[in-house]
């Protein structure tokens, strides 16, 4: 289990008139990370994910509160709680002098593992990573993707329960990213804790069994990926975008929506060359209402022929969460 | 855990001493042995050989060798040192090793064996020339083995040095790092610090070659056999407090004594947060104090050397020096001893943070004043120590004046502590290098006093040390006895600078509370856990 508990950091900031002097990259975070989570962080540039990620792993001494990880204090006995994290930073480089087994051998040894279970488990994780045939390369001669993986590797290496990865799916290639889901998903069926930070949404979307919505330092939401969905459909009208399809000419819709509470933006597109033609339109409301609105149109003699709504992505619910701009 | 299990020196081996590289290093080595070994043995036989023997071109082998091994043990070593730890903070993958299980000891001996492995095997392969040296030098085995203890020991001091700096290093800064360690090479290898008013020879690990040139163990003033003639051999002694003992068995001691000191001091920071670096606590800081006024106090020369000879060493009897002179001179050494003390206890801006978010209000007092507590208690156990040695060795047929004594004590600990707080005070101010910053104002201010001091010819004026603590250097018991009151009014100004720079420190410490910077933007309801 992972705790952070008023979890603060302050950092400085370079000396411009006008500009505040420092800046609260995590404030008074308060999160409770059970086992067998997987836990994503998202937020914005610079909305406090590495530096809470690191305070986390113990490299970053908060300014106040604190971090327990399976029951340790981070700040106190760093090498008793490091044993059970493994690390990958969003930013590294690796020795390029060393050859890609050396690597992970001398980590292997740096994590004090049984030396005669080393050359197996550096065999089974360079497998695991699909690095087989650089088995024997100089690291120097990897591509990008491939330094990925192999830090991703370096972090499964003495296989700790708790993992946390900042962005490793950048660099990575689409068939690496499915690669690297499956492999976060296996870790997490044997039981491990991770805790990953992603710029692509959907990616944690698809793993996370929960997530942490940060800006500025804040949290803005936490909890399970459900509930973070449902709690926002509850709090504010949710809105999605919906398709209504007619066989003939949209715009003769346009004024009879416009009329009806929760529409909003209501757009038609032209004429397409079957005949038929959509408008678009924001629609507050749940299905029930939907389905009010789509029968009254029908009664009103509306040569309905589709409906399309989507159900309000992650992506979206963190876009209106966050005032900030998603990069 | 084996030193060559270290995964660290391990990763260093593996890195540098790659078949190929090995190859090359032996043969660039060989080369020059065998160049060198050339040089002395055939070329000039004529003018050399003697006694049918190789005396002469062995020990002069030996000597070449031992300096090459030297050089390259210590600036070699130390420039791979240097970069040890800041290299790679600068390639980001220093967290990867701070996140292991490697034990700071263990990373830390790591960086100080393996970063210089290469140069530890070039230092392996000059070893069978300087046998031969030795051989045909008929050189005593045991100076010789004691000669490379020392060059062994020697290094790794220096290098420990070098690995405490590379922690501190800052992005793009290891080009000065490197100058400033090779100055401070040569300056450590020519002549120690003090060299007139110390009986304690130079201190780098040169001083093996210098050692093995001895003939004999003996203290007596030893003298080299040159062919036929006999001349004079290099002072191998010094005096431990008036009592002389082998330069060998200081230097072996120092450099332990040295190593206790830096390699605890890498290793309790190296895998911490380098925006909390802390070289040492303040009371190991003050520990480090007494450490060096010890070596200061203990050969100390105690008397003046006569002005014909550069450096007797204490052998020549001569004038002894005056108590109060005493005491001005081991005061100014304590400048800098003091500074070095200052500098390790002053904190950064993230440190004061820290302090500020989780400490009471009486911790706050303590911030305001800091560093001015451990300075003061720092100046008054060197202060007290200093005076009860110069009692116990001083000439009693010289002037010697108790209260002077302690009144310069307490000036010298209130003008410390006014700089130091000028100093952390600066620190925490909002600044891309507040200290830098800091000590040029105060370099600016020291200097421009001085020109003013000095064209107006008032060094020893009481009057000046309202500005500048010089004439308490000259301070005398008639001086002292003609303007009380003057001295005690300085005195008291140097308190009230500290009042000032405590109030402003108060100010900065205001800035630096959680509450000025916080804007909360949402309900703590948000901030729930899951
Ligand atoms: N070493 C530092 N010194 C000063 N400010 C810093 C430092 N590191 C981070 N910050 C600031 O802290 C805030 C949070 O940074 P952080 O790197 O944690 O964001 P992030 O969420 O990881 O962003 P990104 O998505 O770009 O990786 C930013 O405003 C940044 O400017
Ligand atoms: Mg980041």
């Amino acid at each position: 289990m992972v705790r952070l508990e008023n979890l603060t950091k302050e950092y400085d900031l370079p000396p411009i008139k006008g500009r505040p002097a420092q800046v609260v990259a995590a404030d008074r975070v308060n999160l409770q990370i059970a086992d067998g989570e997987i836990y994503g962080f998202v937020g914005p540039n610079g909305a406090g994910k590495t530096t809470t990620l690191k305070m986390i792993c113990g490299l970053l001494v908060p300014t106040s509160g604190s971090v327990e990880v399976q029951g340790i204090d981070v700040e106190h006995r760093p090498e008793d709680a490091q044993q059970f994290i493994g690390y990958l930073a969003d930013f590294f480089s690796l020795y390029d002098d060393m050859k890609v087994w050396e690597y992970l051998d001398y980590f292997a040894r740096a994590y004090k593992m049984p030396a005669e279970k080393i050359p197996a488990r550096v065999t089974e994780v360079i497998a695991r990573v699909g690095l087989e045939s650089k088995r024997d390369a100089f690291i120097q001669g990897l591509s990008r993707g491939m330094k990925q993986r192999l830090g991703i590797a370096r972090a499964v290496l003495h296989n700790p329960p708790v993992l946390v990865l900042d962005e490793p799916a950048s660099g990575l290639d689409p068939k690496a990213r499915v690669e690297l889901k499956d492999l976060l998903k296996n870790l997490n069926r044997e039981g491990k804790t991770i805790l990953i930070s992603s710029h692509v949404l959907s990616d944690l979307e698809e793993i996370c069994t929960s997530v942490a919505i940060m800006e500025m330092g804040h949290l803005l939401r936490a909890g399970k990926l459900s509930s973070v969905m449902e709690q926002s459909a509850t709090e504010k009208a949710a809105q999605r975008r919906i398709r209504i399809r007619v066989a003939g000419a949209g715009e003769q819709l346009m004024g009879w929506l416009s009329g009806r509470a929760g529409v909003s933006e209501a757009q038609a597109s032209s004429k397409g060359p079957l005949g038929s033609s959509s408008v678009d339109f924001l629609f507050a409301g749940n299905d029930a209402a939907l389905a009010g609105l789509v029968r009254d149109l029908v009664m009103a003699g509306a040569p309905v022929c589709g409906v399309e709504g989507s159900a309000e992505s992650f992506e979206q619910i963190y876009a209106r969460f966050s005032g900030g701009e998603v990069m | 855990m084996s030193l060559f299990k270290n995964p660290e020196i391990v990763r260093n081996a593996r890195i540098q001493l790659r078949p190929k590289k090995l190859l090359i290093a032996a043969g660039i080595c060989a080369a020059i042995s065998v160049a060198l070994g050339y040089t002395f043995f055939h070329k000039n036989t004529h003018a050399i050989y003697m006694d049918g023997t190789y005396f002469v071109a062995g020990e002069a082998l030996l000597h070449v060798i031992l300096w090459i091994q030297a050089l390259v043990l210590v600036i070699g070593g130390g420039i791979a040192c240097l970069h040890a730890i800041q290299r790679e903070k600068d390639q980001n993958t220093f967290d990867f090793q701070r996140i292991t299980r490697l034990s700071p000891y263990e990373l830390t001996l790591g960086k100080l064996l393996g970063a210089p492995l290469m140069v530890f095997f070039v230092f392996l392969c000059f070893i069978p020339a300087a046998i031969v040296g030795a051989v045909a030098g008929h050189a005593s085995w045991t100076i010789i083995l004691a000669a490379y203890v020392l060059m062994i020991l020697g290094s790794l001091a220096y290098l420990a040095f070098a690995l405490v700096i590379s922690l501190f290093l800052r992005r793009g800064t290891v080009t000065w790092a490197i100058l400033f360690f090779l100055a401070f090479v040569g300056y450590t290898s020519s002549a120690t610090p003090l060299s007139q008013y110390a009986s304690l020879s130079s201190i780098s690990p040169f001083d093996a070659i210098s050692l093995a040139q001895q003939s004999s163990w003996s203290l007596a003033p030893s003298f080299i056999q040159v062919g036929r003639s006999v001349i004079p051999g290099n002072e191998f002694r010094d005096l431990f407090f008036g009592a002389p003992v082998h330069h060998a068995l200081v230097l072996f001691i120092l450099y332990l004594t040295i190593l206790a000191w830096f390699i605890p001091a890498v290793a309790r920071n190296i895998k911490r947060d380098p925006a909390n670096y802390e070289l040492y606590t303040p009371a190991q800081a003050l520990g480090f104090l007494c450490y060096l006024n010890f070596i200061l106090f203990a050969f100390f020369s105690w008397s003046e050397p006569p002005p014909s000879l550069p450096r007797a060493g204490g052998i020549f009897s001569a004038r002894p020096i005056a108590p109060l002179d005493a005491q001005s001179i081991l005061f100014g050494v304590n400048v800098l001893l003091f500074f070095i003390f200052g500098f390790i206890l002053l904190r950064n801006r993230n440190q004061v943070r820290r302090a500020l978010h989780g400490g009471s209000a009486a911790s706050l007092g303590r911030l305001e004043m800091w560093p001015a507590p451990y300075l003061f208690l720092g100046a008054l156990i060197v202060g007290a120590a200093m005076v009860l040695v110069i009692q116990w060795k001083r000439d009693p047929s010289l002037e010697w004046s108790l209260t002077v004594a302690i009144f310069r004590v307490f000036f010298f600990a209130f003008w410390l502590i006014c700089d130091f707080l000028f100093l952390q005070w600066m620190k925490i101010q909002r600044n891309t290098h507040p200290l830098a910053m800091g000590v040029l104002y105060l370099g600016v201010y020291y200097v421009c006093a001085i020109i003013v001091v000095s064209s107006l010819s008032l060094w020893q004026d009481p009057f000046t040390a309202f500005f500048l603590p010089t004439p308490l250097f000259a301070l005398d018991t008639a001086s002292w006895v003609a303007h009380e009151a003057v001295w005690i009014g300085a005195l008291v100004a140097q308190i009230a600078a500290g009042v000032v720079f405590v109030s402003l420190q108060r100010r900065s410490l205001a800035a630096l509370r959680p509450q000025a910077s916080r804007i909360s933007m949402n309900a703590p309801a948000a901030n729930a856990s899951a």
